[in-house]
């Protein structure tokens, strides 16, 4: 039990010690490569993935 | 040592204590007593009765670093058998009793008492005394007879005199003894010792137990029914209970006098066969006797069996077994003292009251140190401190404490060298140590351990975090707009990669703005893309004022590498608004530390879980049962 509790400890700790120093967190994100260069001259010829999203 | 030839026989007697004016010719017998310059012999000194005392004159031993050797003793009858007081020369020059029984150890010395001592036909019970300072309680009151004399003595005795005597109890083991064969009475101050805290040598040697070699016995027929019967406790016991018709024999009785006769309905038999010899870490015993005793609760009986054990140096001990859980048993003469909620204290530790029920003997085998009756009753009262167990049994106003302590079925099998399986344990036994007592300690230790380093780590992470604001803009949206999107101007997100944090607010009221945007990183291309809504209604109704949503929103991307970056934003909305966009690099946060907290915390509850559901099993069979706030799960803990 003792045993099990170190190696449980351990993996939380080194868990919460990587994801504090990643900055890792929980966002519903896309991440999108290749993005022109041009969106920053013309930037409505992007398509968001989250522009249809429903809302009020 | 002043030695003189006995008036008798002529064999040399000596005197080797100052104190002693008599002594017993060890030749003729006669009683010597010592003038200044001559002795007197007043008679034959009555016979002694054969005992099975292990000790005898020139015993020496050593009590509290002074060394004493043993001169002499009187015997004495008392209700419930023969108890020695042997004289002790100390070489400090001090004269000091010991008193012996079955096992039992006592040092005392006379004591002069100012204060007046109550009357022997005053005294009961439970009184309670002061004798110098020590507060003492009155055990026992009765008449003992003077057997006989041996050795040498610091006054006159003779066979046949009866000694009215009462036995005090103090604190820490402490007695005293009150002797009323005097015109004034003798007041003996002491205490209870260990046999192995004396560290006698010259002690009497008993054939079975000095040599290794096989248990002995005494071997008599049955007055009642002629069937055999064998006795182990070397005189040192006074009943035994013959095997084939349940008599109960008194074998302190010349005559073996039945005093009784068992009628069980069932026998039971023992799971330690009788004159099976245990090793014990207190020494070597020899199981002598058997018997079950039960007690009713709600109707409903509940039987343990006790199996007593001989040892002739160190007396009596008991293994009681119910469903097959252990206690090892030893009489204390340490006096407990009750506390207020019905707990009591004992050598410093706290003993919770588990219960009190009036036991009754039904079932015996074998020999015991009392006259044992069918149906004998007594009131006992069980406290405990796993894996000890203190019990108080009160047998009409003689109280007797006793405390023992858990001993695993395996351990008691390897004392005994046993090749057959002993009962089956069941549930949890009153002073079973909790398997997980050391582990939750343990677990606690880490648990604590382990939150120290998370609030390091946090603790870290907050002192070191670039915490950066790197890009604020304040832009306008209208719906009306043909072109909604915007960007911002590039900027750059320094350090490893990290979180960013995108804070925004915008001045709806009553009114939503939806805002999708998109954190592009301008060297490589790659794009983050998310939304998020930002709403604000206020008003009031029959309840009153009300809100709901904010004006401000944030949203933490993670594990963002450095580079240089823009935000795209793409607004939706019914009606104009600003709103403000704020880029923060590396925020530290609470949640990521609230949830490992969550996780080392989750073990030790479980644990605590556990070793309460322990607890709960453990007093289930109690007068002080737990709360049922969960199931008692499964009976059988094998």
């Amino acid at each position: 039990m003792i045993r099990a509790f170190v190696v449980f400890g351990a993996l939380v700790l080194s868990a919460f010690a990587w994801g504090t120093y990643t900055g890792a967190g929980y966002v519903q994100y896309e991440e999108i490569r290749d993005v022109p260069k041009s969106i920053r001259n013309n930037p409505g010829v992007y398509r968001s993935v989250y522009s249809r999203v429903p809302h009020k | 040592m002043v030695k003189v030839n006995c008036p008798s026989c002529g064999a040399s007697v000596a005197f080797q204590s100052s104190v002693s004016i008599l002594a017993v010719c060890e030749h003729c017998n006669s009683t010597l007593v010592r003038h200044d310059i001559n002795v007197e012999d007043v008679g034959k000194m009555a016979t002694l009765q054969i005992d099975g005392s292990p000790l005898q004159p020139g015993v020496l031993g050593e009590y509290k670093g002074v060394g004493f050797s043993v001169v002499g003793r009187i015997q004495l009858r008392y209700d419930r058998g023969i108890w020695n007081e042997w004289h002790l020369m100390f070489s400090d020059g001090r004269s000091g009793w010991l008193g012996e029984a079955g096992g039992t150890y006592a040092v005392s010395f006379l004591r002069k008492i100012d204060s007046p001592i109550p009357s022997f036909e005053t005294l009961e019970g439970g009184m309670n005394l002061q004798l110098r300072d020590q507060k003492f309680q009155v055990q026992n009151v009765e008449s003992a007879r003077c057997i006989a004399g041996q050795g040498e003595l610091p006054f006159r005795v003779a066979g046949g005199y009866e000694a009215p005597v009462a036995d005090l109890l103090g604190d820490q083991g402490s007695f005293a003894t009150l002797d009323y064969s005097e015109d004034e009475p003798l007041v003996f101050i002491g205490e209870y010792v260990e046999f192995d805290d004396l560290h006698l040598s010259n002690l009497r040697e008993f054939e079975s137990w000095s040599n290794n070699s096989s248990p002995k016995v005494r071997a008599f027929q049955c007055v009642q029914c002629g069937g055999a019967v064998t006795q182990r406790g070397l005189l040192q016991t006074t009943s035994v209970v013959c095997p084939s018709c349940g008599a109960v024999i008194d074998v302190s009785d010349e005559n073996l006098k039945v005093l009784s006769t068992f009628e069980a309905k069932t026998k039971v038999k023992p799971a330690i066969p009788l004159g099976t010899r245990g090793t014990f870490p207190d020494g070597e015993f020899e199981l002598i006797g058997f018997l079950q005793r039960f007690v009713t609760v709600e109707g409903v009986d509940y039987h343990w069996r006790e199996y007593l054990l001989f040892n002739p140096y160190k007396g009596f001990r008991w293994l009681s077994e119910y469903n097959g859980h252990w206690n090892y048993i030893k009489s204390t003469w340490h006096r407990p003292s009750m506390l207020g909620d019905g707990d009591t204290r004992y050598k410093g530790r706290t003993f919770r009251h588990f219960q009190s029920a009036t036991a009754k003997v039904d079932y015996v085998i074998g020999e015991f140190y009392w006259r044992v009756q069918q149906g004998e009753s007594c009131l006992v009262s069980d406290f405990i401190d796993p894996p000890r167990m203190l019990s108080v049994e009160n047998t009409e106003g003689d109280i007797s404490y006793s405390v023992g302590e858990y001993m695993e079925p395996e351990a008691i099998a390897d004392a005994f060298k046993l090749t057959t399986p002993l009962p089956t344990r069941i549930g949890v036994g009153a002073t079973q140590p909790s398997p997980l007592n050391k582990a939750a300690s343990r677990v606690g230790e880490l648990a604590l351990a382990f939150l120290a380093i998370a609030l390091a780590i946090q603790l870290a992470t907050l002192a070191f975090s670039q915490n950066k604001l790197v890009y604020q803009k304040e832009l306008a949206y209208m719906p009306a707009d043909a072109e909604r999107s915007r960007v911002t101007e590039v900027f750059e997100l320094n350090g490893r990669a990290s979180n960013v944090m995108v804070r925004t607010r915008a001045n709806v009221t009553n009114a939503w703005i939806y805002l999708s945007m998109a954190l592009i990183n301008d060297d490589t291309g790659t794009a983050y893309d998310f939304g998020r809504e930002i709403g604000y209604y206020f008003g009031t109704d029959s309840d009153g004022a009300w809100s709901e949503g904010s004006q401000t929103d944030a949203v933490y991307l993670p594990h963002v590498p450095a580079g240089h970056y823009y935000l795209r934003v793409e607004p939706e909305g019914t009606v104009p608004a600003t709103y403000m966009v704020q880029i923060y690099r590396d925020v530290p946060r609470w949640w990521m530390f609230l949830v490992t907290v969550g996780a080392i915390v989750v073990f030790p509850a479980v644990v605590l879980w556990m070793k309460r559901s322990f607890e709960f099993r453990r007093w289930s069979e109690s007068d002080h049962p737990m709360g049922k706030f969960m199931s008692t799960g499964g009976e059988d803990d094998e």
